[in-house]
């Protein structure tokens, strides 16, 4: 016996699903929208586009690279961001991380103008938390010196209201910024290891490149939530993947060609980080970091990660995420033989501070 | 199971937006939005209602207490089944009256083969599930949040409204897992057996104690989809354990639940014979051998697309370990024409119910007796 809702046959065509029907019939409305949202952006990943797509990621690949820059300006006394600094914070980043000296040859080493790429920011707990609007900006100032057309660039997460939320418009000068609930996921699942997810369309369908703008957060599950684990925000399931501390599962996702592919560049905003009751805001266990971080390396990334979430949490007397019982298993896993995502081993990630203002 | 032509889905479609164009304009529909509000919900999300079962942790954390997995949630998160959300401590089901599927279907799709024979039954599911299968036949469904699959409000009562203007008296929750629309599926009961409205659930059972006493208390029959006997495959096909099903089955039986067990046999994975022949041994020893244990076949989906269809052959040896083992009621699903579709007198051997698919075909039952011994059949028979 099959107990599943009866499927829908068109008697000329091929077998199609409620789901397609009801896209077809466009029942609230919905499918109308979100139909109409993926002519506008008129913009779909090639295969050839993703050869070159590879090309230039091994260009940019830089293995166990962090670079850390900070700025004492970067806050003004009422905790807004500034800008200007911030501006000047990514620029030091890109170029620092590319050994380029001019910020337009930096992005230009990282994206290809051609290239759409996705913004992949981390929305949850907006707005009191989320990767702030000041740390997208400049990145997509940077790509567009750097010639990319702002149409080519889209900032996006889980959920249009959340991005609202947190401060980002649908549009900005061109640039567009929705959610996956706009546009949808795949229809097929994408395994990866232990891991089943069907991919943001965005991630999927839209964008050749990804350059990924997560927080500094604890996370009481999975440890810390930083680059790697900002990705559950590019995949339909999330829920299911937080057992076991998300390990393997973020690492699993991670290796995903949708990402793994396709990832070419990350800025951590570590302005202010949770170090501890997250991954939403907690006023208590927040403290002003003042740096951004960027690499091509999730796996090293997140090492650092996890290690300025350590110090805060000791400065603030409580225990390590080791010492407390839930250290992020999966950067590890991240790193293994299996996955090969970066480097984890702290020995072999190489740090490079830098300063602005 | 029958495929709608375009022109009859676009008339079902149309008729069932007309449905909710009425629902929402109804007085039970406003009663259902006071409701939501009244419990946690609001205006603009009627669906979202205070969970039955969690415990309040410190820094805003919940313990949800509906299933096994017993999900520790932090502050805006949500548990592993996707469709229950900390908001600010306090723990809520977003899909309360959020149908994701809503159909009319013979009683034995389910299957239910001892429960009105012959009976059409209002099935509806919302989006979610507490396992994460990888045989999943409704993992586009199960696998998703609300807000990932396209929903249509129907409060109890309106459910209840249109399976009594439909002409029938049953209504099942199944599809996905019922558990993770518990509350849902328990208030369209109390308000059916209000009306005379009976209903059933299509569960894995992956349930704790104390909503599934809830759940005997309201509903007719359970039919619990057993995946294996051994724990190992829960662990790796469907993100579980295997203890608490069977104690859920134990339960539903020594409370007096109508009960039903389906057993999916999957090529390499749970078709050996000793575990077959477990499973049959543990029917017979703990819920007894009248309760029925129908056999399904395996067809590829999901994330097992990489094993065969389960062989005829496969099915029948499991049919005949079960029968072997004493086992009343052993039947075969999935398989067309297989005499193992029919229910047999176990003490004249005739013929009581004979089935071809969803078809009854013969039904020699008189007041839930063999027609030709006179034997009393286990079952709800009206």
């Amino acid at each position: 016996m099959s107990n599943q809702p009866d499927a829908i046959t068109d008697e000329k065509g091929p077998r199609i699903s409620r789901r397609k029907a009801l896209a077809l019939i466009g029942l609230g409305g919905a499918a109308i929208a979100a139909g109409g949202l993926r002519g506008l952006l008129g913009m779909r990943h090639s295969g050839a586009a993703a050869s070159a797509a590879t090309a230039v990621k091994r260009r940019a690949d830089q293995p166990g690279k962090v670079v850390i820059v900070r700025s004492p300006h970067a806050l003004t006394s009422s905790g807004e961001v500034r800008q200007d600094v911030m501006k000047q914070m990514v620029e030091t980043a890109v170029c620092r991380l590319t050994g380029e000296k001019d910020p337009r040859a930096a992005w230009r080493r990282l994206f290809d103008p051609d290239d759409v790429i996705g913004l992949k920011v981390n929305c949850l707990g907006a707005p009191s938390t989320r990767t702030d609007p000041s740390v997208a900006m400049a990145a997509a100032e940077g790509l567009r010196s750097a010639g990319i057309p702002a149409r080519n660039i889209i900032i996006y997460d889980r959920l249009a209201p959340e991005l609202r939320a947190a401060g980002y418009p649908a549009n900005t000068d061109g640039m567009r910024c929705f959610g996956t609930d706009e546009v949808g996921y795949d229809e097929d699942v994408t395994s990866a290891g232990e891991a089943a997810s069907c991919f943001s369309r965005i991630v999927s369908e839209h964008c050749s490149a990804l350059l990924n703008l997560p927080m500094v957060k604890d996370h009481d599950v999975a440890g810390i939530t930083v680059s790697l684990k900002n990705h559950f925000g590019s995949i339909n399931n999330p829920s299911k993947m937080h057992i076991g501390g998300c390990s393997p599962y973020v690492a699993d996702i991670n290796t995903a060609p949708a990402i793994r592919d396709k990832q070419r560049l990350i800025i951590c905003d570590a302005l202010r980080v949770v170090y501890d009751g997250g991954p939403t805001f907690k006023p208590s266990t927040t403290a002003s970091y003042g740096a951004i971080l960027a690499a091509t390396d999730p796996v090293a990334l997140d090492r650092v990660g996890w290690d300025i979430i350590d110090e805060l949490r000791q400065k603030a007397g409580l225990p390590t995420l080791a010492a407390a019982g839930r250290p992020p298993r999966y950067v590890e896993v991240a790193a293994d033989s299996q996955h090969r995502l970066g480097i984890a081993d702290p020995r072999r990630i190489q740090r490079v501070n830098a300063k602005v203002g | 199971m029958r495929d709608l032509t375009r022109r009859e889905w676009l008339q079902t479609a149309g008729g069932c937006l007309a449905l909710v164009g009425l629902g929402n304009a109804a007085g039970v529909e406003r009663a259902a939005f006071a409701a939501s509000r009244k419990a946690g919900g609001s205006a603009n999300e009627p669906w979202v209602r205070r969970a039955s079962h969690y415990r309040r942790l410190s820094n805003k954390k919940v313990r949800c207490l509906l299933c096994p997995r017993r999900c520790e949630v932090g502050d805006a998160e949500r548990g592993f089944c996707g469709v229950r959300e900390n908001r600010g401590g306090e723990y809520y089901t977003l899909v309360h009256g959020r149908a994701a599927s809503v159909n009319i279907d013979p009683i034995e799709k389910k299957p239910f083969f001892h429960f009105t024979p012959g009976k059409q039954i209002f099935s509806f599911a919302t989006a979610g599930c507490n396992l994460a299968c990888k045989n999943c036949q409704n993992w586009q469904l199960s696998q998703s949040t609300a807000e990932q699959v396209r929903n249509t409000y129907l409060s109890p009562a309106k459910m209840v409204e249109l399976t009594k203007r439909e002409g029938l008296s049953l209504i099942a929750g199944t599809y996905t897992e019922p558990v993770v629309f518990s509350e849902y599926m328990l208030d369209v009961a109390r308000e059916g057996n209000r009306k005379g409205v009976r209903t059933l659930a299509v569960t894995a059972g992956y349930i704790e104690r104390e909503p599934l006493i809830e759940w005997c208390k309201e509903l007719a029959a359970i039919k619990v989809d057993l995946k294996s006997m051994r724990n190992q495959f829960y662990r790796s096909n469907c993100a579980g354990t295997l203890k608490p099903v069977l104690d859920t089955i134990a339960a539903i039986k020594n409370r007096g639940t109508w009960l039903e067990i389906v057993y999916l046999v999957i090529p390499t994975l749970n078709d050996g014979e000793r575990e077959i022949r477990d499973l049959a041994r543990w029917v017979k020893a703990n819920v007894g051998r009248d309760v029925p244990l129908h056999f399904s076949r395996f067809i590829p989906t999901y994330r097992l697309k990489n094993l065969p269809p389960t062989p005829y052959e496969t099915v029948d040896r499991c049919y005949q370990i079960a029968h072997a083992e004493g086992l009343h009621y052993v039947y075969v699903g999935n398989v067309p024409d297989h005499p193992a579709q029919s229910t047999i007198c176990p003490r004249c051997d005739k013929t009581v119910i004979g089935r071809r698919g969803y078809e009854i075909m013969q039904y020699s039952l008189k007041a839930g007796k063999c027609k030709f011994c006179g034997t009393a059949l286990p079952g709800v028979w009206s």
